[in-house]
């Protein structure tokens, strides 16, 4: 909700391109102007750790697990990468990103439709199978996970890895919410002006907001038929409603009260006011809490590359990408825990058949 | 540039504000230990300092062993301290961090190890210019501590290694490993790709010679841009950061004079001269009366600052000035003013 922040981090984002502009020649000296119109991780930076030359040596390992990577689309957007765990068809990949109709893309370019066997909503995880037979599967690590300062890497279906990174801690618990929440309805204004907090200090372009008109100066004295004392209770009745839902607002503009009709967007589009996000580096997974156990790394990586295997450079599989969580930290499920997790959901789904 | 943030875990930072003052009470603490120091400059070894990509798998693992070999020799080292890190520098306790978590000279703290092991410290000097600080733990060691290393011999594409607390990870535990590589090496900020964050503040950047060659301070929204103070500012500021002096190195130096006025008297009559400056060398005494600094009448001592500071160090001066019934003119030449200083 807080959109002068935002503003300010595209500002620095800019500042920062020029910055980096000045001491790296041959970037494409196309200014972002939108935070995440760019992509902060994949900026291949001469002389760095993911700069093209490691990558490729990397990819020499990865051989097996690449062809076992495949891409996870959700009505034809890409959503997740995913890992073939049985060669006759079976994958696993994030489960909480996985709406609408379910695709998968091979290493070779056949895109097969898939259908979602079960979830683990606990580890985020679920199990995909695609119509086909003899599949290329992922080797996985055995014995203890990879202590820290052990490197990994993130493969693709592509050729060369999403990027590469190392183990940054032993295992560890993730406290926070559990499952997917509720997605919360997003109209794009800062309060706080007024006597009593319910005046427009900011409206965010292109938001539902700036769509339906309201102004900086406006009060907003009703929500949906309801009096609003205070900002808070403005916020809580707004986000009542889910995205694509209509708000009615009573607003108070010179003297006169003017009824407006926002339809609401999705909050997620821009970056969620976690205390951890101050530092930047987003964006970052919708579900990034509530793991019992994950592989804390340091790959940076965007939230559509989760899903997928993280491998050692013997080309195993370590883990499964569950979540980008810090600007700092990349989770993955350790591969024992997928293991698990893949017998059990395979038991449970025979057994409803 | 414009910063996002202090990699610290409280935001709400002003280092803007210089503070000059020199705590006396430190001076003890500092002078029963001034044993410790930086060191010889060691030298760098051709692996840590190579900046070519591994050419394959090979390379590849020849890296990791590395890494890993220094993230266990290292990480014991490596404490938590007020919201963000720090790194042990010799086994009796001088630990290097940067100065928005210190923040002044004479604060009680407490360092906790990667063991549980928790430890009474007090910070010592800090330059806020370069976002220095230096702390020393109060009881007794031998503590675990990491090697000075050299960073005005960075070869932009080396790789290295930070280790700190970033914001969620719990400190009494092995704090988190991020590897990078160089991608600038200024001589007031080092850049890296390896990802720092709240909390990282103070966490020590290696070379793959498991040396110190930076402490974290700041990043910006990308992730390749995170900021590492220089090891060999340390170096350069030690005598004044172990003698608990908060000073701000980068700020444009002041020309100094050299005369004490007294106390409670507002005319510009000289009480004391400081030993060795400009006034000293020049003949000013105690008891002198300044009529005239650089052609300009002054009527009170606080007139005499800003006049002194529209000269530069080394400038040559006219001071006219009434010694019993005599009028003197004197040629001063400045001096250079540090913190604490009068005029």
């Amino acid at each position: 909700m807080s959109m002068r922040r935002w503003q300010v981090l595209t500002l620095l984002a800019c500042f920062a391109w020029a910055a980096v502009q000045s001491w790296l020649p041959g970037q494409e000296p196309e200014a972002r102007s939108r935070r995440y119109d760019r992509d902060p991780w994949r900026l291949v930076v001469p002389s760095g750790k993911n700069e093209t030359a490691v990558k490729a040596a990397f990819q020499e390992a990865l051989g097996p697990a690449s062809a076992a990577t495949v891409q996870v689309r959700a009505d034809g957007e890409d959503v997740a990468l995913g890992a073939v765990v049985e060669s006759d068809g079976y994958l696993v990949t994030k489960a909480s990103v996985l709406d609408g109709k379910i695709t998968c893309r091979f290493k070779d370019g056949t895109v097969k439709a898939a259908r979602i066997v079960g979830q683990d909503s606990n580890q985020d995880l679920a199990l995909l199978h695609v119509d086909a037979i003899g599949l290329p599967t992922v080797a996985w690590h055995e014995g203890d996970p990879p202590p820290p300062g052990s490197l990994v890497a993130t493969s693709s279906p592509g050729n060369e890895p999403v990027a590469i990174g190392i183990v940054s801690t032993d295992l560890r618990r993730i406290s926070g919410p559990e499952g997917p929440q509720r997605p919360r309805g997003w109209l794009g204004i800062e309060l706080g002006g007024g006597v009593s907090g319910v005046g427009v200090t900011s409206v965010a372009p292109r938001s539902a907001a700036a769509a339906a008109g309201l102004r900086v100066g406006d009060e907003i004295r009703q929500v949906d038929g309801a009096a609003m004392q205070s900002a808070a209770q403005v916020v809580q009745s707004v986000g009542l409603h889910s995205p694509g839902e209509a708000v009615k607002l009573l607003v108070h503009r010179k003297d006169a009260n003017t009824e407006i009709s926002a339809t609401l967007a999705k909050a997620n589009a821009f970056p969620r006011e976690e205390p951890e996000d101050e530092w930047g580096g987003g964006p970052f997974s919708e579900r990034r809490g509530g793991f019992p156990l994950v592989l804390p790394h340091d790959t940076p990586l965007r939230p559509k590359d989760c899903g997928g295997p993280l491998v050692d450079t013997d080309g195993r599989v370590v883990g499964i990408n569950i979540a980008r969580a810090l600007r700092v930290i990349t989770y993955a499920l350790p591969a024992s825990v997928v293991r698990e997790v893949v017998s059990e959901l395979k038991r449970t789904a025979g057994r409803e058949q | 540039m414009q910063i996002v943030g202090y990699v610290f875990r409280r935001p709400s930072l002003v280092l803007a504000t210089r503070c000059l003052t020199v705590c006396s009470a430190l001076l003890l603490v500092a002078g029963s230990t001034a044993a410790v120091e930086p060191g010889d400059r060691p030298v760098t070894s051709a692996i840590a300092s190579d900046p070519n990509p591994p050419k394959g798998v090979a390379d590849l693992k020849a890296l990791e062993r590395t890494v890993q070999k220094i993230v266990a020799a290292v990480a014991p080292s490596v404490v938590y301290v007020a919201g963000g890190s720090g790194v042990v520098v010799s086994s009796d306790g001088y630990v290097l961090t940067v100065a928005h978590v210190a923040r002044r000279a004479g604060r009680n703290l407490v360092v906790i190890f990667p063991d549980g092991r928790r430890a009474r410290a007090v910070t010592l000097g800090n330059d806020y210019g370069l976002d220095a600080g230096l702390l020393k733990i109060t009881d007794d060691g031998p503590w675990p501590h990491a090697e000075w290393g050299r960073s005005d011999d960075l070869n932009p594409g080396q790789w290295c290694l930070t280790l700190g607390y970033p914001v969620s990870f719990e400190h009494g535990k092995m704090p988190a490993v991020r590897v990078g590589r160089v991608l600038h090496d200024g001589k007031k900020e080092i850049i890296t790709d390896g990802t720092i964050m709240g909390g990282d503040s103070g966490a020590p950047l290696f070379n793959l010679d498991g040396r110190i060659i930076g402490i974290g301070t700041k990043c910006i929204d990308l992730l390749v841009y995170n900021i590492h103070v220089p090891i060999d500012r340390y170096r350069d500021d030690w005598e004044k950061l172990v003698q608990g002096k908060d000073f701000d190195s980068l700020a444009p130096k002041q020309a100094l004079l050299g005369v004490i006025p007294a106390d409670g008297s507002d005319e510009p009559r000289v009480a004391s001269v400081i030993p060795g400056s400009g006034a000293e060398k020049s003949g000013i005494r105690a008891g002198d009366l300044l009529l005239k600094f650089a052609g300009t009448e002054l009527h009170k001592f606080a007139e005499l600052p800003p006049l002194v500071q529209r000269h530069r160090p080394g400038d040559k001066v006219e001071i006219e000035l009434r010694r019993g019934t005599e009028t003197l003119k004197l040629q001063v030449k400045l001096g250079r003013r540090n913190a604490g200083d009068d005029q």
